[in-house]
């Protein structure tokens, strides 16, 4: 392996560093009963994260984390809800992500 | 032996193999109305399309089966079955419908 | 430089549509007029792997050819991971989906909700759509 070969490779590590990629996007929640947008209305947010290295996961509680999390944050009524599901390309390991919005009507 | 052959090559290029590309299902509720069902499908020859149309045509169907009614317990399959050369994405869904 | 040019003719000719992810909500057509509306994001999306490895195929010395299969190899090792499409250099472009729905719906009644993951393929570049399509009960 040469200077230039090395040089190469620390530039597209510097260029393309972390990948990442959305698998899935899902909103449901806006029933008959949802309250218009007003002051009442605020949006909350929850996500949480779990690495694996080298295909070794043994769990999926970041999701219930996730979902606990954004339950915390609304007193009210938590109406509807937006789950991201994604990750985070790695050197021998990735990052799976959750990101949960919800429309909390207090 | 042609006969043969040809009987093979034919069911070979007929029968497909079907995948599942994604799956999901929505509440249901104890009183549940009657059962509807609708599909759409495209036709793909080796990978080359560039719409995803028929996903809108299954939802159309399907709100025509439960024309001013609510569809709860919605299952929506959205699968693959490939053939020689070609395949056939298909979206099937069904639901209960709840007429008002 | 022909077989470049041929490659690059057939990759922009060749644009495809995906479908990854269909998931259809419950249809409400009790409670009122529907009116549909919609929210689609997109980033782009390119598979760097695939690149260094078309380009390694049309490199002509053995030289630059071992090269680029090596840049292949270390950017596969660099980007593990699973993935939907391409990946991507961004990862917050459908964050605000959930907004995006709730404000073109003044009653905030929404119904219908088709949540679905697609894409754009040019060959090892594409536009990776997160796309959600629904009902506005008026």
């Amino acid at each position: 392996m040469n200077f230039k070969l090395v040089f190469t490779l620390a530039f597209t590590l510097l260029v393309t560093g972390c990948t990442h990629s959305i698998h899935m996007v899902h909103t449901d929640g806006f029933g008959a009963s949802m309250t218009p947008k007003t002051e009442s209305t605020k949006i909350v947010e929850a996500n949480s994260e779990q690495t694996v290295f080298l295909f070794f996961a043994f769990d999926t509680d970041y999701v219930d984390q996730a979902k606990a999390d954004l339950e915390s944050k609304c007193h009210g009524d938590l109406q509807a809800i937006s789950t991201q599901y994604s990750t985070s390309h790695g050197f021998l390991h990735w990052t799976n992500k959750i990101l949960m919005k919800g429309i909390c009507a207090s | 032996m042609i006969r043969l052959f040809t009987a093979l090559l034919a069911t070979l290029m007929l029968s497909g193999c079907m995948s599942l590309n994604s799956v999901s299902l929505t509440q249901i509720p104890s009183d549940k109305g009657q059962l509807v069902s609708a599909k759409a499908h495209d036709w793909v020859f080796l990978g080359f399309t560039t719409q995803n149309n028929f996903v809108n045509e299954a939802v159309n169907n399907l709100k025509q089966e439960c024309p001013n009614g609510k569809l709860t317990g919605v299952l929506t399959k959205h699968q693959t079955t490939a053939y020689v050369l070609v395949f056939k994405r298909e979206v099937i869904a069904s639901g209960y419908c709840k007429k008002a | 430089m022909q077989k470049l040019i041929l490659v690059s003719a057939l990759l922009l000719l060749g644009a495809c549509a995906r479908l990854d992810h269909v998931q259809i909500g419950d249809i409400d057509q009790s409670n009122g007029a529907l009116s549909p509306i919609s929210v689609k994001v997109s980033e782009n999306g390119v598979e760097m792997a695939v690149v260094a490895g078309v380009a390694a195929e049309l490199a002509s010395q053995s030289k630059r050819n071992q090269q680029l299969k090596e840049i292949r190899d270390f950017l596969a090792l660099i980007n593990m991971g699973p993935r939907t499409g391409n990946p991507v250099f961004f990862d917050t472009y459908a964050q605000n989906v959930l907004d995006a729905l709730y404000q073109q719906c003044a009653s905030g009644k929404i119904t219908g909700i088709r949540n679905i993951r697609e894409g754009k393929t040019y060959g090892p570049v594409s536009g990776e759509i997160v796309r959600i399509d629904a009902d506005c009960i008026l």
